[in-house]
């Protein structure tokens, strides 16, 4: 019987002086490539000109206003949406599976999905748009965190079993509540709406929302890095963390309230687009092993370009917008599947 | 008494049936499913789920009297406000308890009305089996072809015993829409000018893709336009971007978009048509297809393309047809409301054409 060594059971992994470097470039690439996709009929060349002339004006233009208009108006801005938000949902997944010790978790484990998704849901069916329902969804998305701490936490203590099952909790009665809402709302104008934007879509981003995304998304994502040394020793177990120094329930709370922000942030401006954090978070292991402070960073570049080629399909294979939740869910089922079996037949999920 | 050619087989074959037996006879005819439907004389009390039911049969019935109930929808979506809350105030008061959501339909108060008949849609048998179970007619009515709509008004004339009142209204239809197609074919058809649909642009762009409207009556294309039999389509910027339609009209369902909103985007005021203003809001005979008047939308769009010389006087000929139709003329500024007027005050041409 052959013996497999530790190396081989860990998978192929660049060295750590790579991997960074390598996924950045490989984000640019895929950032490049994307700019001259689309609907619109733009050569490489027009696109790479249109590009170019923010950085070294030309002197005589050879495009028209409306090229400009969809390369920088219409394409980027979507592609720095994908870019932000799959950063954002695979840091968040990261972070959360390796808190909980559970390679099943993701974002919508802890209610904040189906809270942000109701007040978007509810935004709609009232019949308000823009700033209004963004807020409305964020708040919502905060407010269900809120009600998971108040569900999970007895006698000042909040064992992760219990976060779990309050998420659920707190996950089932929103989507309940979305259940209801599109049950009011009118078959013609608002439930399409209202079906459409959960699905998940950033066929309308503009730099504002980019922006918007940006101030959720970058921030919480940086207070999640700054604790990838506690996440370390949380995913050894409560105990072992407790006695080893770390506040476990500060530490737990900062990363619930993070990946809060960057969901609801992510559900507000998008719609919910789920699979990112469950399914990238591995893939990113599979190349640079347990340690957060690469599974971070790694997660969050690897799944910018995962959701950034996905928005090139929902954008460019048909006349007609896909939502992009469709994509992920068609793509993340089968990926987790095989993950999983990969997982299984390694001998188990790995913290370290 | 003649029937008009373009109906369906199977309602000439109703019609013929009732005709021979006479106005006050027994009324016999086939649904659209093929359903063999009698009555001794005209329903005295008819329930409607399909939304715009109550209008087509208050218009060939002439009377709201015999309609006892109503889908929740047809309600709040014509008789609480605007025109038809106006010209047919009467309607607001017929129970609205038929269906609450959609068009699955409350058995329990539709039999609380002991209504004769019932006429519901027929895509689904589950929404028709449950009140054919405890007894009730049903008048199924098939979706949603030029042909069913005409079938609408031939099957309320037998239902009413208001044959003439269908032959007269399909008449003034046909009559309309022929003067319509020979001022068209005198356009230079490789001329005509792309029309977008747009319901929607906020959040999600959404296009009527394949809608019922036969758009080559007012001699023009829609660049959406394909062989899915998609309705509505759900589509990007970029996409709008690369049609760029001559004209995009705002279904007059749309009740939150107008023009202005594509005047004001930073990027939909680059599409040719709002660049030359040719955006307008659809007039409000167009708010539900199935309604007899929306022939009328086919003679406007034809004017908002092409110029005038398709009607000798619109404004008068919208306000016969609804007197026709409703037995009420319409006031000036019923008129200007039922145009959009206001809505399309900043759209190239829309003053010189309709005011």
């Amino acid at each position: 019987m052959a013996v497999v060594s530790d190396e081989a059971r860990a998978g192929v992994r660049l060295t750590p002086a790579l991997v960074m470097p390598s996924l950045t470039a490989l984000l640019l690439a895929t950032v490049l490539v994307s700019v001259t996709l689309g609907r619109y009929d733009l050569s490489v060349p027009q696109v790479a000109a249109i590009l170019l002339d923010n950085v070294i004006p030309f002197e005589t233009v050879t495009w028209e206003p409306v090229q400009e208009l969809v390369v920088e108006q219409v394409r980027l801005p979507r592609i720095l949406a994908a870019v932000v938000i799959g950063f954002g949902l695979a840091v968040s997944g990261a972070a959360l599976q390796g808190m909980f010790r559970n390679p099943l978790v993701d974002p919508g484990i802890i209610g904040v999905t189906s809270g942000a998704g109701f007040g978007g849901t509810l935004a709609i069916l009232l019949g308000l748009t823009g700033s209004v329902l963004l807020a409305i969804a964020f708040a919502f998305g905060m407010g269900s965190i809120l009600m998971v701490k108040m569900l999970a936490t007895v006698r000042r203590r909040t064992s992760m079993l219990t976060l779990v099952l309050a998420g659920v909790v707190v996950s089932a009665f929103f989507t309940a509540a979305i259940s209801v809402a599109k049950l009011l709302a009118d078959p013609f104008q608002k439930l399409p709406a209202i079906t459409y934007w959960l699905m998940g879509s950033i066929a309308s981003s503009d730099y504002a929302d980019v922006l918007l995304i940006s101030v959720a998304v970058l921030p919480a994502s940086l207070v999640i890095y700054l604790l990838r040394f506690q996440i370390n020793i949380l995913s050894l177990g409560e105990e072992k963390a407790r006695a080893l120094g770390t506040p476990v329930g500060l530490v737990q709370w900062m990363i619930l309230i993070a990946t809060a922000v960057i969901s609801a942030g992510v559900v507000a401006t998008s719609g919910i687009i789920g699979w990112v954090g469950l399914v990238i978070p591995h893939a990113a292991r599979a190349l640079v092993g347990a340690s957060h402070q690469r599974l971070l960073p790694a997660s969050g570049i690897i799944g910018a370009i995962y959701l950034l080629l996905v928005d090139d399909i929902a954008r460019t294979a048909t006349t007609s917008e896909i939502p992009i939740g469709i994509i992920t869910a068609l793509i993340g089922v089968p990926v987790f599947a095989l993950i999983l079996r990969r997982i299984h037949a390694h001998g188990g999920w790995t913290n370290y | 008494m003649p029937i008009p050619s373009a109906l369906s087989p199977a309602v000439v074959a109703a019609a013929l049936m009732f005709v021979a037996s006479g106005s006050q006879a027994q009324v016999t005819f086939d649904d659209h499913r093929g359903v063999p439907i009698a009555f001794d004389s005209p329903p005295e009390r008819v329930v409607t789920i399909v939304r715009s039911a109550p209008l087509i049969y208050r218009a060939i019935d002439e009377t709201d009297a015999h309609i006892v109930g109503m889908n929740r929808d047809s309600l709040t979506r014509y008789f609480t406000s605007g025109l038809y809350a106006e010209i047919l105030p009467e309607m607001a008061n017929v129970p609205a308890s038929a269906a609450q959501e959609g068009f699955v339909p409350n058995v329990e108060a539709i039999l609380e009305q002991a209504p004769d008949a019932v006429i519901q849609w027929i895509y689904d048998p589950e929404i028709i089996e449950p009140m054919e179970r405890v007894g009730l007619t049903v008048v199924g009515w098939d979706c949603c072809t030029e042909q069913h709509r005409l079938d609408y008004l031939t099957l309320t004339g037998l239902m009413t015993g208001r044959t003439d009142r269908a032959e007269a209204i399909l008449g003034m239809q046909s009559d309309a829409l022929g003067d319509l197609a020979e001022s068209v074919a005198a356009l230079d058809q490789d001329g005509w000018p792309s029309v977008l649909h747009i319901d929607q642009i906020g959040d999600q762009i959404r296009v009527i893709a394949n809608g019922s409207q036969d758009l080559s009556l007012s001699g023009v294309t829609n660049p959406a336009a394909d062989d899915t039999g998609e309705w509505w389509r759900t589509v990007d910027l970029e996409q709008l971007l690369a049609w760029n339609p001559d004209l995009i009209v705002i279904p007059a369902y749309a009740t939150d978009l107008d023009p202005q909103a594509f005047f004001d985007h930073p990027i939909l005021s680059n599409l040719a048509a709002a660049e030359s203003g040719r955006v307008y809001k659809q007039p409000f005979f167009a708010r539900t297809p199935d309604a007899p008047e929306i022939y009328l939308t086919s003679i406007w769009l034809a004017m908002v393309a092409h110029g005038d010389g398709f009607a000798d006087d619109f404004r008068r000929q919208i306000s016969d047809t609804y007197e026709t139709i409703y037995g009420s003329a319409l006031t000036a500024e019923q008129l200007d409301a039922a145009l959009e007027t206001e809505a399309n005050a900043g759209s190239a041409g829309f003053a010189g054409l309709f005011n």
